[in-house]
């Protein structure tokens, strides 16, 4: 498995570029030559030179060093709710699924009216409910998302409790909680990865969408979305100052992409990633592509 | 048909009051006091009389549940309210702008099927070649660009240049729709033609296309006639996931063109925290969400035989 991953050329650059992203944007203190929130009108719109690698912003702050805080902002706020996700998400599934029950019927109810709403626009109107700002745009992000994982898992665990290494492992009265922890999560764990990995690249473009729209960072933050809203007014004059960071996004979404697409291949339990095979499930075909 | 129609749309309702509802539990826990902010909002002077009587006309000396009840009494009726800046009925409000929207919907719609449908078949058939890898390439780029990222570059590169496409706004005939079009339907179509491709090659991996292929038919038969047909099953279904993102991307797009729909009505509620629209909003997209689905839900149905109508869950 380790080498059939090592040999995808794509997942390989995917990794690389992740791997570059998350070293330049961690040691921004180190690699960013000014402060990022300063204002200095007199040297705005500056065009790249020897103090200003890439130049500066409208209001004279070095593009180059907001570029690496803003990527660090956007990284670091993806990564969290993506923690909690996972966190709320896998042990609600896992229990739910072999439970069953009261926590199970309440768990897909709930599922049924956050999954009836496109994730965006939840997200936009509980973050614009609760006010504009990048904490909320967490909130409301965990709060809509977490629900998929949730749901993933159970389907998962519906059908691996029936299988004979579960069965066993109750007639041996192991408890459930055993069989939960020793059984049931190493099973679910690579589908979860595959699509976390695939999450992330979901995340950067959510958060950035939001800041753009001037839900998430405020400002003076330096976050990438927001820069490109703070750059609409000079598209034409300064197409630089949204290039510079509209690339940083697509750049580390693209590398997320194509990790999780890599992994996938690899790791895909049919199931899982092709949801819609069970929609016609009686035809019976097994699908070895 | 009909038994199954309506087993499916009474599933509809507690999904419709479960939004509604959480959505007014997070009003009210919202910070700002909506009989403050609506004075705020028009205007007038926030006394104590004022405020009293803002409280009374929007019902908030009752308890939740009753506003809620209240609430749901008007939206049965089609009254949703009025809108804390304009004082208009916020279900007026939304009509009048509902014919845009749905105007770029069904423009990214077009743009996302006239991209995915050959790419992602061109791809499946030169699986494994170097065509294939870049279609997979161009695809992830394709997903990877933000929305609002490329509606800007098209802006910047194409519009501003050359100076015949509008930039801004609606209302300068089909032509005004081309940029905004694009912007919603370019990722969508990337992500598309994936599971296109992904379904396709499974059907042809299917008992029936080998069977064709060992009574000796054509590949471009078998393509054309057996493999694209049942492939269209799932191209309809998979509609449904990607109806979600068309209607999340229409606030972003509209915002970038200034394009005078819901999404732009929604997005300035939020920053005027304008609560009766933004909850007319959120009714308005559960019900078309689910409504769309549910159409996709039929059309497939009756594409493919093997599924039978009885069966609950889609």
């Amino acid at each position: 498995m380790r080498s059939k991953i090592l040999r995808d050329p794509l997942f390989l650059a995917g990794l690389i570029m992740i791997l570059l992203i998350f070293i330049a944007t961690m040691a921004a203190p180190l690699l960013a030559p000014h402060d990022p929130l300063p204002v200095s009108l007199p040297e705005r719109l500056q065009p790249a030179g020897d103090d200003y690698p890439l130049g500066t912003d409208s209001l004279g702050r070095c593009l180059l060093t907001r570029l690496l805080y803003g990527g660090r902002v956007t990284l670091q706020y993806s990564l969290s709710v993506l923690v909690i996700i996972v966190l709320i998400g896998v042990p609600v599934g896992l229990v739910a699924g072999y439970l069953g029950g009261l926590v199970d019927g309440l768990l897909m109810r709930l599922a049924d009216i956050v999954l009836a709403f496109p994730n965006l626009i939840l997200a936009l109107v509980v973050t614009g409910i609760l006010g504009p700002g990048l904490l909320n745009v967490l909130i409301a992000l965990a709060l809509v998302s977490w629900v998929q994982y949730a749901r993933v898992v159970r389907g998962m665990v519906l059908s691996l409790k029936q299988k004979e290494f579960v069965l066993a492992a109750r007639a041996a009265g192991t408890s459930p909680a055993g069989i939960i922890w020793d059984h049931l999560l190493p099973n679910v764990l690579p589908p979860v990865v595959v699509m976390a990995t695939l999450n992330l690249g979901r995340l950067v473009l959510a958060i950035s969408t939001l800041s753009f729209l001037g839900l998430g960072a405020q400002p003076p933050d330096p976050e990438w979305g927001a820069m490109i809203n703070e750059a609409r007014n000079y598209i034409v004059s300064q197409p630089q100052l949204m290039l510079y960071p509209g690339t940083a996004i697509a750049f580390t979404v693209l590398g997320f992409n194509l990790l999780g697409d890599g992994l996938r291949d690899v790791l895909d339990p049919q199931e899982f990633s092709r949801p819609w095979i069970h929609s016609f499930g009686k035809g019976g075909q097994k699908a070895s592509a | 048909m009909l038994k199954y129609l309506v087993k499916r749309l009474l599933t509809l309702v507690p999904v419709l009051l479960g939004v509604t509802f959480i959505t007014f539990i997070l009003i009210d826990i919202a910070p700002g006091d909506p009989a403050e902010i609506m004075l705020n909002r028009r205007d007038i002077e926030v006394t104590p009389e004022n405020l009293e009587r803002a409280r009374e006309a929007l019902g908030l000396d009752e308890p939740l549940p009753l506003r809620y009840i209240n609430w749901l009494q008007g939206a049965v009726r089609g009254d949703l309210g009025t809108s804390f800046t304009t004082g208009e009925p916020v279900t007026r409000e939304i009509i009048s702008r509902l014919p845009a929207t749905i105007e770029l919907a069904a423009g990214g719609l077009v743009v996302m099927l006239a991209l995915a449908l050959p790419l992602g078949t061109i791809a499946a058939l030169l699986r494994g070649t170097v065509g294939d890898h870049l279609g997979r390439l161009t695809a992830l780029v394709g997903a990877s660009i933000p929305s609002f990222y490329l509606g800007l570059l098209l802006i910047t590169y194409i519009a501003v240049p050359t100076a015949w496409i509008p930039v801004m706004g609606r209302g300068e005939g089909l032509i005004g729709l081309v940029l905004p079009s694009l912007t919603l339907g370019f990722g969508l179509a990337a992500t598309y033609a994936r599971l296109l491709r992904a379904n396709l090659l499974e059907v042809l991996q299917l008992d029936f296309i080998r069977s064709a292929r060992a009574r000796g038919l054509k590949e471009t038969v078998i393509i054309g006639n057996h493999a694209l047909r049942n492939a269209l099953i799932p191209v309809v279904t998979l509609l449904g996931i990607t109806m979600g993102h068309l209607l999340g991307g229409t606030v972003v797009v509209e915002r970038i063109f200034a394009w005078p729909g819901v999404g732009r009505l929604a997005v300035d509620a939020i920053f005027n925290r304008n609560f009766p629209v933004i909850q007319g909003y959120v009714l308005l997209m559960g019900v078309a969400f689910v409504f769309m689905n549910l159409l996709i839900d039929l059309s497939y149905r009756l594409l493919d035989p093997r599924v039978k109508m009885e069966e609950g869950e889609g």
